[in-house]
């Protein structure tokens, strides 16, 4: 348990002490609401008389924290293999689910904080950001969504072995899943095969639950196959992060 | 050589152990004992060996053949009761990102459910105490790795492993180091350590190995094996006070050589040439070469040693 807890500390701390990632993390989704924020502003909604701030708020935020938790679980995977860290745990009385419990806590942690920030920012009249009554009930969507995007990134920090190899994988992987699932325009207006293809993004089931949920104020029914989604996606892409990780040990 | 494994006195066995990559032996048949409280040295030139041989030991790799019985345990497959016994340092020095000094041996200690009390002391033993509030990433080549060496320490282990501790140091950090190991081996730890410095595995170790091509050439204390050279210790004179000639008059004088300037010999009777040389005016232009390990490698392998 103490262990558990140092190395939550420890990752912590690091991860505060690194302004690039701090921007990375929270400045930069208030960047894209203010951009898309104005951009539709006055624009009509793809839903009747919602106000584009509904629909658009929640994608972008699951596209943020999709963004950071790829991001910080493939490179701390990457940093600790490449510095001999990850070696020296190996020579140390802790398992490797310790190790990955304590960095799932805190990205959750982080995510949260993303979302208090975000949500906060978004609320401002000039956003004027509404959420259901609901809106707590979409805490175990949330969380499953952040498991699978720390799945993703361990996925990715398996099979890369460079900083620049990982980071631009990281790119490569979720700025499309971003665009699939309809964080930067609705999919309403997309080509059918794209809407079919978005299904396999956790993003996209990330957002349809989130939607549902905070905005047009469905009950927690419509959480089941989001969230199905989500563990069939993190089961499939730790399994795969596994065999690539003993794969490259040996 | 002993072969108990059981036995209370004995820290590390190592038998006939072997390990290839890609077909190509990169350690050949080692075999050695570690006694407790011994300073043990792996010394041999880059890619002899010694650190597949020390990851087998540690049990971060399998040996392909062979046995390793640590405090009587094997370790492989990984077992963590041993884990617990063991204090390493892996070449590189391996911390968490962002820490101060002080923070990766608290963040260590807690891996070992260690005392986190002992943090001052560790930092004092290392000489980072004026540095416990600096990053990992601020500190200098030889702090990281006396901080390194203190992370290996945080829950007392038994037994130290050290990979290359004083690679890439400048002189005054690797004579800082040697205190620090020096103060380690005074509080009764065995230490197995590599290095491909001869004359420091000379000043440090009580036993040594010398490994060259994966196998282990000679093992002994350092000075049993410059004794075992049978050679006597030579001795120079410039040719610009004697002339080689004169050299070889003196008494109990024998093999004498001429080059660059300078006379060699061996003295059968030091005594009455010291005498010789004083009446001369000359004691004073007398240098004399003791043989040291590197004649030994020299000797085994018909090769000059570079590391």
């Amino acid at each position: 348990m103490i262990a558990f807890q140092q190395i939550s500390v420890a990752v912590t701390k690091g991860f505060v002490r690194d302004r690039a990632s701090l921007f990375f993390t929270f400045v930069l989704p208030l960047f894209f609401l203010v951009l898309f924020g104005v951009l539709f502003k006055g624009m009509e909604g793809g839903e009747g008389t919602m106000e584009p701030i509904q629909y658009i708020a929640p994608g972008i935020l699951s596209f943020g924290i999709a963004m950071s938790a790829v991001f910080a679980s493939a490179l701390t995977l990457v940093n600790w293999r490449q510095s001999g860290l990850l070696r020296r745990l190996q020579l140390a009385p802790v398992n490797s689910q310790t190790i990955l419990m304590s960095r799932f806590t805190v990205t959750v942690a982080v995510a949260v904080v993303q979302a208090a920030l975000f949500i906060a920012v978004a609320f401002l009249p000039f956003f004027g950001l509404r959420l259901e009554s609901g809106w707590w009930m979409a805490v175990p969507l949330f969380l499953l969504g952040v498991l699978s995007f720390f799945s993703l990134g361990i996925l990715i920090g398996a099979v890369f072995r460079t900083e620049q190899a990982a980071s631009a994988a990281c790119n490569l992987v979720v700025l499309p899943l971003g665009f699939l699932s309809g964080t930067f325009f609705p999919l309403d207006f997309a080509p059918s095969w794209m809407d079919t293809l978005s299904l396999a993004s956790p993003l996209r089931h990330m957002n349809d639950g989130m939607l549902a949920l905070l905005v047009r104020g469905e009950g927690p029914e419509a959480l089941v196959v989001p969230c199905l989604a989500l563990l069939l996606f993190t089961v499939v892409t730790a399994g795969l992060a596994g065999f690539f990780f003993t794969k490259g040990e040996k | 050589m002993k072969e108990e494994t059981g036995d209370a006195e004995v820290a590390v066995v190592v038998r006939g152990l072997t390990k290839a990559y890609g077909g190509k032996a990169v350690v050949d048949d080692v075999s050695f004992t570690v006694h407790k409280g011994e300073f043990f040295g792996l010394l041999g030139p880059n890619g002899a060996g010694k650190t597949t041989t020390l990851e087998m030991i540690e049990g971060l790799r399998r040996p392909d053949g062979g046995s390793v019985s640590l405090l009587g345990l094997s370790p492989w497959p990984r077992n963590t009761s041993l884990l617990t016994r063991i204090g390493v340092q892996l070449q590189s020095s391996a911390f968490f990102e962002r820490l101060t000094a002080r923070e990766q041996l608290t963040t260590f200690g807690a891996l070992y459910g260690a005392d986190t009390d002992r943090t001052e002391e560790l930092l004092a033993l290392v000489g980072l105490t004026e540095q416990a509030e600096t990053r990992e990433d601020k500190l200098s080549g030889g702090q990281r790795q006396r901080l390194s060496i203190a992370c290996a320490l945080v829950h007392d282990p038994e037994i130290l492993f050290l990979d290359e501790p004083t690679a890439s140091l400048d002189p005054q950090a690797r004579r800082n180091l040697w205190d620090v190991l020096r103060g380690i081996r005074e509080q009764g730890k065995t230490i197995v350590y590599t290095t491909h410095y001869i004359e420091e595995a000379e000043r440090l170790c009580d036993r040594i190995a010398i490994l060259d091509g994966g196998g282990v050439i000679a093992m002994d204390t350092p000075t049993e094996l410059i004794s075992g050279l049978g050679r006597p210790t030579s001795m120079e004179l410039p040719t610009s006070v004697i002339g080689p000639d004169d050299v070889r008059r003196l008494p109990g004088v024998e093999e004498v050589t001429e080059e660059d300037g300078r006379v060699s010999f061996r003295a059968a009777d030091p005594g009455s040439l010291m005498q010789a040389l004083t009446e001369k005016g000359i004691a004073g232009s007398l240098q004399i070469r003791a043989a040291s390990l590197e004649d030994v490698f020299l000797e085994l392998t018909g090769r000059e040693y570079r590391s």
